[in-house]
């Protein structure tokens, strides 16, 4: 069954994709050479939240994906905005460097302008594919690319002396040299390795073919963790307190490298599992947690979040690596300005998460929780033909891996909440559009999942209502034997789910609170509507359970009074 | 040995025509005077004899004129032998000229001289003018310590011998000086005379101008050599000739003040506004000081742009600001100047400072700008038509900001504002469209239109484009003046020949590939029909429908397939035709079709937009929720088409397949609150 969903799942997919229209070369450029703004780099927040529609995430959900999915702000470290300090900055250095002698200097103004050229890079980048680029921005590849090569380029002398005799040194020591601050800022200070090492996965990101970067920033990179490990001892003994760089900005630092880490750990595609890097990535999150704790600006939870997310799967942690980048797709789709159609966007995320589920070797079930994520992150573009090609696959996979449904805080934890939020939004965006006529094929699937939805812990009843409401209007709308009974059946459903619902919350056949639940009036209309447009029908009687029937009664007097 | 090198000088003299006499004394005499710098500056055997012979002569005049030079004041004869003497061995014609070949001799014998270890003639203020460069300042410092007798010597052989071979003279200080000397003695009568023709001219702008061929050539001479002290200045050519050395204060301060004269690009526009001046001085005096400018405004660039950045960096050493702008527009006032030689040099330089600015410029919204003016640029015959088209931009700019809230303002304001400040801008941007359209007519002849069949000349569209949108920035103002009363004024844009429509219609033929022109056309055709209708002309109106749906429906052209449906004006414009043919009994029947025009275009936009969002079943589109004005538009072009089809008696069930009104219906129930109940 799961094969052959996939199957199914495959040609949907690439049905979608030969279908659209904007040219493909271009979507892919923006995929590679904006890889990292689009990754790594925070958006622009998300615009103001729209009137929340009955079929929209419950907002607790919703603000707990968009945490997820907006690390932090941009980091601190790399200011890219203002162009003109970065070319006065480049020129001054420049300047000073061609007549500087042989010395400590030197290396500063070396590590100076290799960094300004770096974020020259990333603000050229940024223009060229950020957010609101088009194909007509005068930004040339190679000029991205030249800018790459000269901060390399500036870099090189620190790489050559350090790169011969690496595991002889301490790590100490190789701090010592390779330090300087940033801006002379002496309270912000950035390692050698550390800018190598964002300077080599940019290069792998945006695919630039750089002579002198062969390497993946696998070495830098273990390089930048034993100077962060000597800050981190540093920041905790109790005798270095003079040299300790301030806990913002160890959690900027610290911060900047879990994202070049994880975009680095993606980008290599590592075959094997490596228990010294899964358990950097641990230390790292749990590092990140306790900054965050300690410090009153930085809210915690995410970090706390992801820390325990890092031991799901028995230590492994490749799968998180993606499932870290493919949330930011659902705060890129909830921005009007991304780089392609929703579609495509899509498209892009869909491709972590597909990886995020696949190297999950241990913890199986887990990947219900990834395909869910992806539903939800797909259901944000609002595309009635993606939700029903491909989500609609997805679900159904996600339901058929075994292991227990997990009762959890949000949506994602349940593959049966998601499918039902993924259904509601597919028929009610079929009844609205009109296109409604084959609504029926999803009349099983609701009918296994509608009952349980009802709850006194979460508010998913509203997918089941209206999940119902939808059905009901189908059947009424469909010539057919039983279409009448199924009508009045499904509308009877739609109306005394809410009711169940009061009851669940020791609230049965309150009034006041059924009129605070939203759409309560509009599920209750459409009851009395059919059971005035069936009167014959079984289901047309006024119904008992949960108090429904003193509802009707303060409905019907309401209008007598309003009459 | 000394046998046979006697032998052999003798065996070479013996073709020489000279007097044996003359020969031997010389001889004699140069061994007599200084055996020992004979034998030394000799080297025995490798120097051909007749040159010995020729060398051995020359020091004598060297040292008189050395001698003469020296003496404290010199009789009219002394000066007269002075002056002989060196016109001779300079080889200085009584005009004036120069005989280059005797120069150059006497070039060798200096050179010669000046090696010998004991000079027949040494002085401390002489020895360091021996060279030809010296020895010719020599002559002209004679004429001008003499100015009152020698002015007309100077000049003559300044202007005739000494400048144009300035190739010649090693620039140092003496050459410097020389050229001081000249802009001293020749100035003040120059400019006078320029002063007085001028005032002649602005008393009669007709009258012959009394300004002779040497007086021009005078000028040209003296505006080079205030280019070339000018760069002797700014340190740029001679580093070794520093200008504090050569000049004392008061004569720095003075030259100053006249290479400000004479270099300025000022001096010579005026000039030029001169028809008399303009016929008669040549273009290369202008061009000179262009590219002087240039040059300067260059070099002062490239001091500031590093050769090792990526990107151009101008920073002006003083300010610390960016100077791009003002780079720029230095450059450009330099088109101001209607010269050929001029365009050239300054088009050049223009295009490829704007080509670095394109893809290397630091501000990226420099470059889209600049990639603009350079595509303007590029389409440019002459410099003086682009600089009267750049000029069209600040107006045309500023008229289009009273579009947007025109209509907004109250009438009285609306006038107010169109007498002091729209009227200007247009009849300066007008001045320069029309400037720019003459010479180009001249180029490529003019356009012309028969009836509404279209002669296109091979003018650019941009230009086209250009005038098109002054006009109708103008026209669109000025329609806003009459309030109701538009219908019984006569307006330009619906009865001119020539008015924005055609240069639309042309720039659109030309280049349909460019969104701009789709917008521009359309816009017109909008203003257009408004009139039209105001004055109740419905053949006009019936003409140009067919004229404007040509274009729609042509393969070639797909009139507005460009454009976003929010800023397609045609809605409006099948709106305004539709109410027009409505109130026209006999047209009534085509109101119906232009309606339904209108309708089927909203349809298409909108299908475009389900596709987008996946709101498509086959090729049924769905009513989405999303808030796409997409939407909107089909929901108000669907309610027009009802309106006109009520008006002539007809139901749009009848007149529209079954999912379209379907559509509507849904469109409608998804927006209210309680959602769509069937």
């Amino acid at each position: 069954m799961i094969k052959n969903g996939r199957f199914t799942l495959f040609c949907m997919v690439w049905m979608l994709m030969i279908s659209q229209p904007v040219s493909a070369d271009l979507v892919e450029r923006f995929q590679t050479g904006g890889q990292s703004i689009y990754l790594l780099h925070a958006l622009a927040p998300p615009h103001e939240v729209k009137k929340a529609a009955i079929t929209d995430l419950v907002d607790e959900d919703h603000a707990h994906l968009t945490a997820l999915s907006m690390p932090s702000k941009r980091s601190p470290l790399l200011p890219v905005d203002d162009i003109d300090t970065m070319v006065r900055r480049i020129d001054r250095l420049t300047e000073a460097f061609e007549i500087a002698k042989d010395g400590e200097g030197l290396q500063r103004l070396q590590f100076e302008i290799a960094y300004e050229y770096f974020l020259l890079y990333l603000h050229f980048q940024k223009i060229k594919y950020g957010p609101g680029a088009d194909e007509n921005v005068p930004v040339s590849e190679n000029e991205l690319k030249q800018y790459l090569m000269l901060s390399r380029h500036y870099l090189s002398p620190f790489m050559k002396k350090t790169a011969v005799p690496t595991a002889a040194r301490t790590p100490h020591r190789v701090m010592d040299n390779v330090t300087f601050p940033l801006r002379d800022n002496p309270e912000h200070s950035l390692n050698v390795h550390f800018l190598s090492m964002m300077i080599e996965t940019e290069c792998l990101a945006g695919e630039w073919k750089i002579e002198g970067i062969h390497g993946n920033g696998l070495a830098d990179e273990t390089q930048t963790w034993h100077w962060l490990e000597t800050l981190w001892r540093q920041s905790h003994s109790l005798g270095g307190q003079e040299m300790t760089p301030a806990s913002d900005h160890l959690f900027d630092l610290y911060d900047l490298y879990l994202r070049y880490h994880f975009l680095g750990r993606s980008l290599r595609h590592e075959t094997r599992p490596d228990p010294l890097i899964d358990m950097r990535t641990r230390t790292l999150l749990g590092r990140l947690r306790d900054l965050a704790g300690a410090s009153d600006t930085i809210d915690g939870t995410l970090y706390a979040h992801y820390a325990e997310e890092a031991n799901m799967d028995s230590g492994n942690t490749r799968f998180l690596v993606n499932l870290y980048l493919a949330r930011r797709g659902f705060a890129l789709l909830n921005n009007d300005d991304a780089f392609a159609s929703k579609a495509e966007v899509f498209q892009f995320f869909k491709g972590y998460y597909d990886r995020a589920a696949e190297e999950i070797h241990y913890n199986i079930p887990l990947r219900k929780k990834i395909y869910n994520e992806l539903i939800l992150m797909g259901v944000q573009t609002g595309n009635l033909r993606l939700m029903e090609d491909v989500l609609y696959q997805y679900g159904l996979m996600a339901m058929h891996i075994p292991g227990p449904e997990k009762r959890g805080r949000f949506i994602e934890e349940s593959s049966r909440h998601t499918m039902a939020y993924l259904l509601a939004n597919i028929l009610d965006k079929k009844r609205i559009s009109g296109l409604w006529a084959d609504s029926g094929q999803y009349a099983e699937m609701a009918r296994t999942l509608a009952p349980g939805l009802a709850s006194r812990r979460h508010s998913y009843w509203r997918y089941a209502s209206v999940i119902h409401r939808c059905l009901a209007e189908y059947h009424s709308n469909t010539p057919g034997d039983q279409s009448e009974a199924l009508a009045i059946y499904h509308s009877r459903k739609a109306f005394l789910t809410l009711c169940k619902k009061l009851s669940l919350n020791g609230q049965t056949g309150d009034w006041t609170a059924f009129q605070k639940m939203p759409g309560a009036n509009h599920f209750l209309g459409l009851f009395l509507y059919y059971q005035k447009k069936y009167p014959t029908s079984p289901h047309a009687s006024i119904p008992h359970q949960y108090n429904a029937q003193k509802i009707i009664a303060m409905r019907l007097k309401q209008k007598d009074i309003a009459d | 040995m000394k046998e046979i090198m006697t032998q052999n000088r003798i065996r070479r003299i013996t073709p020489v025509n000279r007097p044996l006499v003359i020969l031997l004394a010389t001889f004699c005499l140069l061994l007599l005077e200084s055996p020992a710098a004979y034998a030394t500056s000799t080297p025995m055997g490798s120097a051909p004899a007749g040159e010995s012979y020729r060398k051995e002569a020359q020091p004598l005049w060297i040292a008189t004129v050395g001698r003469l030079y020296m003496k404290e004041d010199l009789t009219a004869e002394e000066r007269l032998s002075l002056f002989t003497l060196l016109e001779e061995h300079l080889g200085i014609h009584p005009d004036g000229s120069l005989d280059i070949s005797v120069t150059r001799k006497a070039a060798d014998e200096l050179h010669r001289y000046t090696r010998l270890k004991k000079r027949p003639f040494t002085h401390i203020y002489f020895d360091d003018k021996l060279s030809l460069t010296g020895y010719h300042y020599i002559y002209l410092e004679t004429c001008v310590l003499n100015q009152a007798l020698e002015t007309k010597r100077f000049i003559a052989y300044f202007e005739n011998g000494f400048y144009p071979n300035r190739s010649l003279f090693v620039r140092e200080e003496h050459y410097y000086k020389s050229l001081y000397y000249y802009l001293y003695l020749t100035q003040d009568a120059l400019i006078t005379a320029i002063n007085n023709t001028v005032s002649a001219l602005s008393s009669r702008p007709d009258a012959l101008i009394d300004f002779p061929e040497a007086q021009i050539r005078r000028l040209e001479i003296i505006a080079t050599v205030c280019t070339e002290l000018d760069n002797l200045k700014r340190g740029t050519r001679s580093t070794n000739a520093p200008w504090e050395r050569i000049f004392t204060k008061d004569e720095a301060a003075w030259i100053e003040a006249s290479i400000a004269y004479f270099t300025s690009m000022e001096t010579h526009i005026a000039l030029n506004s001169y028809d008399g001046f303009k016929r008669t001085l040549p273009l290369s005096i202008s061009s000179r000081i262009i590219s002087h400018g240039l040059n300067e405004a260059w070099i002062k660039q490239s001091a500031s742009h590093r050769t090792v950045l990526p990107l151009m960096l101008f920073i002006d050493h003083d300010t610390k600001e960016f100077s791009v702008e003002r780079l720029f527009h230095k450059t450009l006032s330099m088109l101001k100047l209607d010269n050929r030689e001029v365009d050239l040099l300054v088009l050049s330089a223009m295009k490829s400072w704007l080509l670095k600015q394109i893809e290397k410029g630091v501000r990226v919204e420099d470059r889209i700008r600049y990639k603009e003016v350079l595509d303007e640029l590029n389409i440019c015959p002459s410099g003086w038509i682009f600089y009267n088209l750049y000029a069209c931009r600040a107006p045309l700019k500023e008229l289009k900001q009273y579009v947007d809230d025109w209509e907004g303002l109250p009438l009285e304001r609306r006038k107010q504002l169109f007498k002091t400040e729209i009227q200007p801008r247009y009849d300066d941007a007008k001045t320069k469209i029309d400037l720019v359209f003459s010479d180009l007519e001249k180029i490529f002849g003019t356009e012309e239109i028969y009836g509404h069949q279209y002669k296109a000349s091979s003018i650019n569209p941009i230009f086209h484009r250009y005038r098109g949108e002054i006009d109708y920035t103008y026209e669109y103002l000025q329609t806003g003046l009459y309030g109701t009363e538009l219908a019984t004024m006569r307006l330009p844009l619906a009865n001119a020949p020539k008015n924005c429509l055609h240069d639309f219609t042309a720039a659109f033929v030309k280049a349909p590939e460019r969104r701009i022109n789709h917008l521009n056309l359309l816009n017109a055709y909008t203003l257009l029909f408004r009139e039209l209708t105001a004055q109740g002309k419905m053949e006009d109106i019936a003409r140009h429908e067919n004229e404007m749906e040509e274009l729609i429906r042509s393969k070639a052209y797909t009139l507005g397939d460009l454009l976003d449906h929010e800023e397609d004006a045609r809605y409006l414009i099948y709106h305004i035709i539709a109410d027009a043919y409505l109130s026209t009994p006999p047209l009534r029947t085509r109101a119906l079709a232009v309606a339904e025009r209108c309708f089927t275009l909203a349809r298409a936009y909108f299908i475009e937009a389900a596709r987008r969002e996946g709101f498509i079943s086959g090729t049924l589109p769905g009513a989405f929720s999303f808030e796409a004005t997409e939407v909107d538009d089909y929901e108000r072009q669907y309610e027009y088409f009802q309106t006109i089809a009520e008006s002539l008696g007809k139901k749009i069930l009848f007149l529209l397949p079954q999912e379209d009104v379907d559509l509507y219906n849904r469109m409608r129930d998804s927006k209210t609150p309680e959602g769509y109940l069937l």
